[in-house]
Order: C-alpha cells, then structure tokens, then sequence
C-alpha cells in the first residue's frame, strides 16, 4: 500500500474507530472489526500504523491512571526463584544424536525441494487426513474451537482444489488412497507418521501484540518437521515474505524456513536440524524479500509447545 | 513577576494546567525515550540470561503491573498470578521483543491488559446479568481517582497527576465508554447494549475519548 494513499474523512475516522477499540480490548473474535483491523495491519496500511502507535501510547497512560498498589514482595521472590529454576534445568538436547547437522546451504536446497514438493501437494493432504483420521483425530483436534472452525474452514477452501477423484470417494476409500499417494514421498510419510507419535505436538500461537487471533502449527519432533496452517495467514503485498523461527531455551531464535501464501499455496512443511527437536516455542514474523537469519520484521504471532502430545 | 509567562498563564486556571502540561509532556518524552533506551539493554541480557536484569525490570515496571491488573481483575490472588506470568512471560520472550513496533512498556502493559482481561471475561461468563449491571453502577461512581488513600496519594507522580488531570479533560460520557473497555473488558457491542445507546455511537465515544487523550499528553 503506498504511503502517498489520500484518506477521506471518513477512512480516517473508521481506521481510527478500529485502532481505539482494538487497543482498548473491545473488538472480540465475533466482531467483524477484527477481521478487518488485523487485514489492514497485515497489509501494511499506514495509517493505521500510525494511529496504532497512536492509541498504544495512550493506553500506557490508561494503565497508569490506574490507583498505584505495591505488589506484595512474595511475587517477586517467587518470580526470581521460578527463573532460576529454569535456569538450572537446562533445555534438553539430544546428547548423542548421530545426526549430522548439514551446512546452511545445504539445508536450504533442501528445503526449497521440500517446499515445491510440500506446497503442492500440502492441500490436498490435510483435507486427507482429516477425512482418513475422522472421528478418532476430530475429537483430538476439538480441544480448541478457534482451530475446529480454521481446520472446517480450510478443508472447505481445499474442497475446491483438490482432486475431484479423491474428494468424492467414501471416507473409507480415502484412507486406502492416502498410502498411495505418499507411497514415494518420504516427507508425506513422516509427515503422516507425525499423527501416530505420542510426542506430535498441536502449538496455538497468538497474534502479537494482543493476542486475539490465533494460529496453528503441527511440530513433530521426532519427524523432525513442522506444518503450518493456513489460517490467519494471508497474501502479503509487495516484496515480503512470512518466517517461520523457533527458540530454543534461552538462544536467539533461529530461522526455519520463508514462505509466501497466495490464492493457490498453503504453507509448505518444514523440515528442520535437529538441534531444534527440543524447541519450546515458534514465532511467525513478515520480513522484507525473503528474509534472512536474523529477524527484522514484525513478529505476527508467537506460541509455545505445550508439554503434552496430540496422541 | 507578572511578566513571567507563568503570571500570565495563571490568570486562568486552564491554561495554567494546560502550560505546566505542556513541559510535563516535554520532560516526560525525553524521559522515555532515555528509559526506553535502558528497557533494551535490559532485555538483552535477560535474553542471555542475566537474571538480574528481570530483577531491574521488575523493579521498575512491578507496582505499574500490579496496579493495573489488580484495577481490571479486582482479585488479588488473580492479580498475583497475572504479575508472575506477566514477567515469566518477558524472560520467555526477551529475544523476540520487536523495537519497531513500540516501547517495551507499551508492550508490557498491553501484555498484561489482554491477560488481565482475558482473566475478567473468563469469569464473566459465570455472572448474572444482575451483576453485570451492577458493575456499570460502581463505573459510574468509581473513576481510577476514587481509591485514593493517603498512601497512595503519597505514591502519585507528577507524570500521574498529569494524566489523571487529562483524562478528566475528556468528556464523561467519551471516559465512561474507555473505562468499560479498557478496565472493565466489555466490547463494544456490550457496552451499546449495556448503555442502550446505538453501537455507532460507542465507536466514536472510544475513538475521540482516545484522541482527545493522545491530544492532550502529545502521544507520538
């Protein structure tokens, strides 16, 4: 969007409507102004940048009007003590892995592979597998509504783009069809192995800074692999790119790999080293071009991997 | 002495506050730029570990937390709760904190508020209508200055009573719609609902109550 746009009284008034009240807390999940807000910042709209930045300032002086307490000093002693908890057990991390971890490059030739093969065919597998897994998964997935709406939704938006063949055959048909089509592909099987592991993990990330979207991604450790779901993520104009990172303890985030969304693409799997096997949280940021190791951008939303399993 | 500007401008009360608001905001601009700056060093070396920094930052930031959380949940065990994850939260998250999109306080208060409300709307869903109406009463009768005590009188700032005097420069029906929010963590279809006003009308009390406040502190 260019930041020469002229703005009518009346675009000023609404983008200002919807800034006040996002920063306030009082735009919810059900009111289409959410919706719309979190398109416009996703589309970089400078004004409402601006009158975010705006707003949020003047939210501190909200807080801040509040009647000054003191907290009881018991809190900070328990944070304290808690932090140096953490500190002490360390992350763990596989101690002999006989993995050898490949060079940058060579993780990125192998992730662009990965990517063409993934995203191709990334859509019609998850409608796959959530006809294949059915009532058993269905009931797993259902710990959290905001996904069981993003999952219905998605597989209505896939309905349109996968083989005909595969969408009008019985459930039963499609769990037989399901081998078949990962039969020579490596990365769909483990992706599909990712279901049957005790340790798959389902990680709800939250938009940033307020936390009132959310999206999902599967980690599997053990596959060594991380599918993204589409939905919150949208098409971005011009010449940026979405960044998957995960953080492993206390280090900085690391880079797992650059993806785009648009009309056709879903996000691709991504596979990763295995020094990130015990990452305890995923972040999505937007970065110009297509990104780098080092996060520039704006995180977008951020999760961490829940102690238990999906299985 | 009647030349002094301050002579001049204390011929009315108004101005007078409008004069000193003015160099309040100046100073308090340079002040948090100065501490944003100090906020930075410190969460990078929470983000190597340094748990002294966390201990700093506590230290500045606590009472503004649990102030604030204390306000929206009114519960202190909720309060004590949300103050440590609050803070667990910036040790989990130093590294990620983006400069780009605002101060760190801005991103802690507002971290704290979401969870805060979340906490109260959590709750909400447990209470009667009755109950819900008998909050807008104690709204209505209980601004943010209404809890005073000697002692927390004594705990106020200049920066405090500076935005304090701003916000009562805002127009009490514009307040009421940003305390219902803000505080109380009604959207604003609720608040229409609870108020009986029309959901446009809540909109535009939100956007100039928060315009009228950016105005009047001089919020970049």
């Amino acid at each position: 969007m260019s930041n020469n746009r002229i703005y009518t009284d009346a675009e000023r008034e609404h983008i200002e409507e919807l800034s006040s009240a996002y920063v306030l807390g009082a735009l919810t999940e059900d009111e289409a102004g959410l919706r719309e807000f979190e398109s416009l910042v996703e589309s970089g709209d400078p004004l409402l940048s601006r009158s975010l930045e705006q707003m949020l300032g003047a939210s501190v002086t909200l807080a801040m009007a509040a009647s000054q307490i003191e907290p009881p000093a018991s809190i900070r002693a328990s944070l304290l003590s808690s932090v140096s908890k953490l500190q002490q057990s360390p992350v763990k991390t596989p101690a002999s892995s006989k993995d050898p971890v490949p060079s940058e490059e060579a993780i990125r030739l192998k992730r662009r592979t990965r990517y063409f093969i993934g995203t191709s065919i990334f859509s019609g597998l998850l409608l796959c597998v959530l006809l294949a897994l059915n009532v058993s998964s269905t009931a797993k997935l259902d710990r959290s509504n905001d996904l069981m709406k993003s999952l219905l939704h998605q597989t209505d938006s896939l309905r349109q783009r996968v083989e005909p063949a595969i969408v009008e055959r019985p459930v039963d048909s499609v769990a037989v069809a399901v081998p078949a089509l990962t039969r020579d592909n490596s990365d769909l099987n483990r992706f599909f192995a990712m279901f049957g592991e005790p340790d798959a993990r389902l990680v709800t990330m939250a938009s940033a800074p307020l936390g009132t979207s959310r999206q999902h991604l599967f980690f599997s450790p053990k596959q060594r692999m991380v599918a993204v779901m589409r939905e919150n993520l949208h098409p971005l104009e011009g010449n940026r790119s979405y960044v998957l990172w995960a953080t492993v303890g206390r280090k900085a985030p690391i880079a797992i790999g650059t993806f785009r969304i648009d009309a056709k693409n879903n996000p691709p799997i991504f596979n990763f080293s295995t020094k990130l096997r015990s990452a305890d949280s995923f972040a999505i940021s937007i970065e110009q071009g297509s990104g780098s190791s080092e996060r520039k951008g704006k995180v977008i939303f951020t999760g961490e991997v829940p102690k238990s399993g999906i299985n | 002495m009647l030349n002094t500007p301050q002579t001049k401008l204390g011929a009315s009360g108004n101005v007078m506050v409008a004069a000193g608001g003015i160099r309040s905001v100046v100073k308090m601009r340079t002040d948090k730029d100065m501490s944003n700056q100090e906020d930075l060093q410190l969460l990078a070396l929470i983000s190597q570990g340094d748990e002294k920094s966390l201990a700093v930052l506590y230290d500045k930031y606590g009472r503004l937390i649990y102030s604030l959380t204390l306000r929206i949940v009114r519960n202190e065990d909720e309060a004590r709760e949300l103050q440590q994850d609050v803070f667990l939260q910036v040790w989990h998250k130093a590294a990620l904190f983006d400069n780009e999109r605002g101060t760190f306080v801005t991103w802690l208060v507002t971290l704290a508020h979401n969870k805060s409300i979340n906490t109260l709307r959590s709750r909400r869903y447990k209470k009667s209508a009755l109950e819900a109406k008998q909050d807008i009463a104690d709204i209505t009768s209980d601004s943010t200055t209404s809890h005073h005590t000697p002692l927390t009188d004594a705990m106020q700032t200049d920066e405090r009573r500076h935005i304090l005097a701003a916000l009562e420069q805002i127009p009490e029906s514009q307040r009421k719609a940003l305390y219902l929010s803000y505080y109380e963590g009604y959207s604003q279809s609720e608040i229409a609902e609870m108020l009986g006003e029309p959901l446009g009308t809540i909109k535009t009390r939100m956007r100039k109550g928060m315009m009228k406040l950016v105005s009047i502190l001089g919020v970049e």
